[in-house]
């Protein structure tokens, strides 16, 4: 899939992004497994391990999952149940585990048969004020953990080195993140998300070098502007090879400008925004970042969500919002009917969308976005063959 | 918008369940037809419109436009424009209730829909059930195969219940095991069939109740033709709902305007 959706991409340095991913790393004794975007990287690399964040989205592990956890669990903890019993991490020293959500939490015990788990408590408290002390104290305990397991020493400068190198990383995302923005049909959705998805595995100084040589190949490109409806992608995290709704996207004439989701704005947005170079002023920079600055609904975040959705919505001038639940993930679901009622009361055009890692609903998917669009559009735009 | 005077136009709605064509001259409605939909769309495509031209004493050269919509949609090749079935049940709805804002249902063989049309016929905000047949026009076509009668048998029944049975599953699957073991418990059809609809009913309420409560709520498609599934709905709802004329023909008819 990545080198027919290579094949499709008009930027010849998107290579880099696609075949990473086509040959995305076997998990190995000198990386550190983690799920979620509120692992924070920086520990791991300050400890000398590679971080691999391996979040999975594949229908056919999903389905193989399923005889571990319940056909009704979410499909992305399926799919991780479905490469443990596929022996995927076996060869893994460590995998961390955030406690955010049941599901995780239940991996957490699933994956510890064949892989040692770290089981990272996180809380369910959103408000940074009363709780970050709380998330710097379990990521010391963290890195704490690290040093005594492994008999390293995680320095201070090692994690402050990480945190610049993270920061370059995410200073290049967000250069790549406004450009896309304002700059209509510039560089696909597929090559953004291509690119999120591979910075799971890719070393970040190589993936920063490679997302600058993007976007400069694309700054000399004449862009056609397809005068597409432009939304903001919010909700469940987009992840190879879980493309689908990218392609009914398109295939329906929408345009995702932005994004909001834990795969890809989530995971590099935000930077370590270091006060004191000292390891608790390191540590707490990183809960700052992790998970103040999650938008997850495990966390009660959802005015946040919401304020954040009206902010881009009005900065970059678009043009409405598709929320996308992953089917059985309960936590992105159970807030939809709320969401919708806070963004239509302050005019913004929401068009949920629930629908899981299999393909036959496509049709159904489809005519629901081009209803968007045609709702979006000027009377009298309707398609035409 | 929908031609000039003696200009005729074809919209043509292909549905999960049945295909509905329509032909239009100036706004009114001059001719329709429906049939079921076979493996073939572009058949019957073919065969409504071949059916409105006939029964209008046309043939296929007078038309000027052909608009189709629906869940086959794109598989009809003589129509040139294509319109979604939710902006063409809108804007049938909008036209037949006088130009008025409204709230739309819609319930068609494979979805529900429910549509918010605004002061100027465009959709503001729309609603879609679920990729399952609960509640849906093919659920109670199923459920009425297990009560061995049609769909307007199933009204029928229900109108002569005195305690609607309870029902809690709209899966068509499970739904289908529940009114067998009913049956089997001895609770009669009548009661059977007011459940059914009842359950139906309380699942669109809920999509329904997500809209602010506009003046009118409109209810058409394929399901609007069941009086037991509208009184159902009306009490679900707790308003009155207007069946719109010749219900399974809103869309059809919507999608010509539309264009």
């Amino acid at each position: 899939m990545a080198q027919l959706l290579r094949q499709r991409s008009v930027l010849k340095s998107s290579a880099f992004f696609y075949e990473a991913l086509a040959r995305e790393p076997k998990p190995a004794g000198s990386s550190i497994g983690y799920f979620c975007h509120l692992v924070p990287e920086e520990i791991i690399i300050a400890a000398g391990f590679h971080p691999q964040r391996l979040c999975a989205t594949d229908s056919y592990q999903a389905r193989s999952g399923e005889e571990l956890v319940s056909v009704e669990a979410c499909p992305v903890v399926k799919s991780i149940a479905g490469l443990a019993r596929n022996d995927f991490f076996r060869s893994l020293p460590l995998v961390v585990l955030p406690g955010s959500c049941d599901g995780k939490t239940r991996l957490a015990e699933l994956l510890s048969v064949t892989t040692e788990v770290y089981f990272l408590d996180v809380g369910r408290g959103a408000d940074y004020l009363e709780n970050a002390s709380f998330w710097a104290e379990k990521y010391r305990q963290f890195l704490h953990f690290l040093r005594k397991r492994f008999g390293i020493t995680a320095s201070r400068e090692k994690m402050l080195q990480a945190c610049h190198a993270t920061n370059r990383r995410t200073e290049a995302f967000r250069r790549l993140y406004r450009y896309r923005a304002e700059n209509p049909g510039a560089i696909s959705a597929f090559d953004y998300f291509a690119a999120a998805s591979a910075s799971f595995f890719c070393d970040p100084v190589t993936w920063t070098d490679q997302v600058h040589r993007l976007l400069e190949e694309s700054q000399a490109t004449a862009i056609k502007n397809t005068g597409w409806p432009r939304l903001l992608l919010a909700g469940s995290p987009i992840l190879f090879p879980a493309f689908k709704l990218l392609e009914v996207l398109e295939e329906a004439h929408l345009e995702v400008a932005a994004d909001l989701t834990c795969g890809a704005y989530g995971h590099l947005f935000d930077p370590v925004e270091i006060d004191e170079e000292t390891e608790d002023g390191l540590l707490r920079a990183l809960a700052l970042k992790y998970i103040g600055g999650s938008l997850c609904p495990c966390f009660p975040n959802l005015g946040k969500l919401a304020d954040r959705i009206q902010d881009a919505v009005s900065e970059y001038r678009l043009d409405g919002v598709v929320y996308y639940v992953l089917r059985l993930c309960q936590v992105y679901d159970l807030q939809t009917i709320t969401l919708r009622q806070i963004l239509k009361d302050g005019k913004v055009p929401l068009l949920a969308i629930k629908t899981d890692l299999e393909r036959e609903d496509r049709g159904q998917l489809i005519t629901r976005l081009e209803a968007l669009r045609e709702m979006l559009g000027e009377k009298g735009e309707r398609f035409k063959r | 918008m929908s031609g000039s005077s003696g200009e005729v136009r074809a919209g043509i709605d292909i549905g999960s369940v049945t295909t509905k064509c329509v032909l239009v001259r100036s706004r009114q409605l001059i001719s329709a037809a429906l049939t079921r939909t076979t493996v073939s769309p572009e058949e019957a495509a073919r065969t409504v419109l071949e059916q409105a031209l006939s029964k209008a004493g046309l043939d296929s050269s007078c038309l000027s436009r052909i608009v189709s919509t629906g869940y086959g949609r794109r598989r009809c090749q003589c129509a040139r424009e294509v319109v979604t079935e939710i902006t063409a049940a809108a804007t049938g709805a909008f036209h037949l209730n006088n130009n008025r804002p409204a709230v739309v249902i819609d319930v068609g063989g494979q979805d529900t829909k429910v549509i918010q049309v605004a002061e100027d016929g465009s959709v503001t905000d729309f609603l879609m059930n679920d990729k399952c047949a609960a509640g849906t026009g093919r659920f109670l076509e199923m459920m009425a195969v297990c009560l061995e009668t049609d769909l307007e048998g199933l009204s029928r029944l229900a109108a002569r219940a005195v305690r609607p049975a309870s029902i809690n599953s709209t899966c068509s699957v499970f739904a289908e095991s529940e009114v067998v073991s009913l049956i089997a418990r001895g609770v009669v059809r009548e009661e059977i069939a007011a459940g059914l609809f009842q359950a139906i009913a309380g699942r669109i309420a809920t999509m329904v109740n997500q809209f602010p409560p506009l003046p009118e709520t409109l209810f058409c498609g394929g399901g609007a033709t069941s009086p037991g599934l509208h009184q159902a709905l009306e009490k679900s709802v707790g308003r009155p709902i207007k069946v719109l004329p010749w219900p399974q023909y809103v869309v059809a008819f919507g999608a010509v305007l539309s264009v």
